[in-house]
């Protein structure tokens, strides 16, 4: 159930995966679908071995992406015909991002961290405001990869990281653009623009 | 009976601490190395970097974008000279020296040539043609710092290099955006950003 988005009632993600047009029905396809040529799977493999240490770090990521995921998937809805199709666009590629990451735990022999039932995404009462929700979350986003690069005791698995994040920072340029904002204030990408 | 305190070590001490030199050692050489090897990867950046900014003040300079377009063009020259300036530093404290920026337009095309760029600075004849090489300058940054994060160890480096090529790819969508308008899987169309090499 994913919640605040109508009004503050709970909305089924069922119903709401539905009501998000095409590309957002079966999650499973989804999974394959805005990550380019290069399937999942041999993304995964070609980021190398995931050491214990980054499992945790993954998982943080993921619980984010999950997050933002549920906020495109409620809020799409409440989108104008100029923002809809760019939200549909990234919702897609939020799904590769999520599935890239939680088959990065599955390689090192981890959990991959679980949507939570619901979560708490306000009350946005019309487009704009979406827009402004997922602009937050995205920054979010950006915020925590940036903290963890670093961290990530792998190279090639930082480079893989470091190719969702400049996919996020992305989808924020245009969502700034949408918001009437410079859609690239910052030489350095942080989240904190 | 108390063993009497006595200053020679026995074999096994002496072992342990020859152990240790010989770790602080190669703990020191291998910091000098992943500095060396850091140096090597900053001083490709910016060559990769000097590439971008010359290549957005040749396109400003022969004065085809329109006034909008052009004040994109420019607010992204200075963010691309922020990005010299930082790895211009961060190599200075590596102790390397920094490669000079293209002397001309057909030394910069020579640079293209050694990537997966199509267009070239010589042949820019419309907007569109320049806003095209703009966005594929972006993708070759955006390549650089994709094959450059595996190799540098510095984690400082990791994080600058990390948010320069997310800026790049904010970039590249911008011109994306500018090239197919209305079109948001071409202007965006990867879920994970690798670049050009």
């Amino acid at each position: 159930m994913v919640r605040g988005v109508d009004g503050g009632g709970l909305c089924s993600r069922r119903r709401l995966l539905q009501g998000a047009g095409a590309g957002t029905a079966a999650s499973g396809a989804i999974l394959l679908a805005g990550c380019g040529s290069t399937s999942l799977r041999a993304r995964a493999q070609r980021a190398g071995p995931v050491a214990g240490s980054d499992v945790e770090l993954l998982n943080g990521l993921l619980d984010l992406e999950n997050q933002t995921i549920a906020a495109y998937t409620a809020g799409i809805p409440l989108l104008g015909p100029s923002a809809a199709p760019a939200a549909r666009q990234f919702l897609e590629q939020e799904l590769s991002h999520a599935g890239e990451l939680a088959g990065l735990v599955k390689q090192a022999h981890a959990k991959p961290l679980e949507p939570n039932p619901n979560y708490n995404l306000g009350h946005p009462r019309n487009g704009t405001e979406v827009l402004m929700l997922l602009h937050e979350l995205e920054r979010r986003q950006l915020t925590a990869y940036f903290q963890t690069i670093p961290r990530i005791a792998g190279g090639s698995l930082r480079a893989s990281v470091a190719t969702i994040v400049a996919n996020d920072a992305q989808h924020i340029s245009i969502l700034r653009s949408q918001l009437g904002l410079s859609p690239v204030p910052a030489a350095f990408a942080s989240g904190n623009e | 009976m108390e063993r009497a305190f006595s200053w020679q070590l026995t074999r096994r001490e002496a072992a342990a601490l020859g152990a240790a030199a010989g770790a602080a050692a190669l703990g020191a050489s291998t910091a000098s190395a992943a500095r060396h090897g850091d140096g090597d990867v900053l001083r490709s950046l910016l060559r990769t970097e000097r590439l971008i900014a010359f290549g957005y003040q040749h396109v400003l300079g022969i004065r085809l974008l329109s006034p909008g377009v052009a004040y994109l063009a420019t607010s992204f020259l200075a963010q691309e000279q922020q990005h010299v300036a930082a790895l211009s530093g961060q190599a200075a404290r590596l102790g390397v020296a920094a490669p000079s920026r293209p002397s001309s337009v057909a030394s910069a095309d020579r640079e293209l040539d050694g990537h997966d760029v199509s267009s070239r600075l010589a042949d820019l004849h419309s907007q569109g043609g320049c806003v095209e090489l703009l966005a594929q300058l972006e993708m070759v940054g955006e390549g650089a710092y994709f094959l450059a994060l595996p190799k540098l160890t510095d984690p400082a480096l990791q994080r600058i290099a990390a948010q320069i090529m997310a800026t790049e790819a904010q970039h590249a969508a911008v011109w994306g955006g500018i090239l197919h308008p209305g079109q948001i899987r071409k202007a965006i169309p990867d879920a994970f950003v690798e670049g050009r090499p």
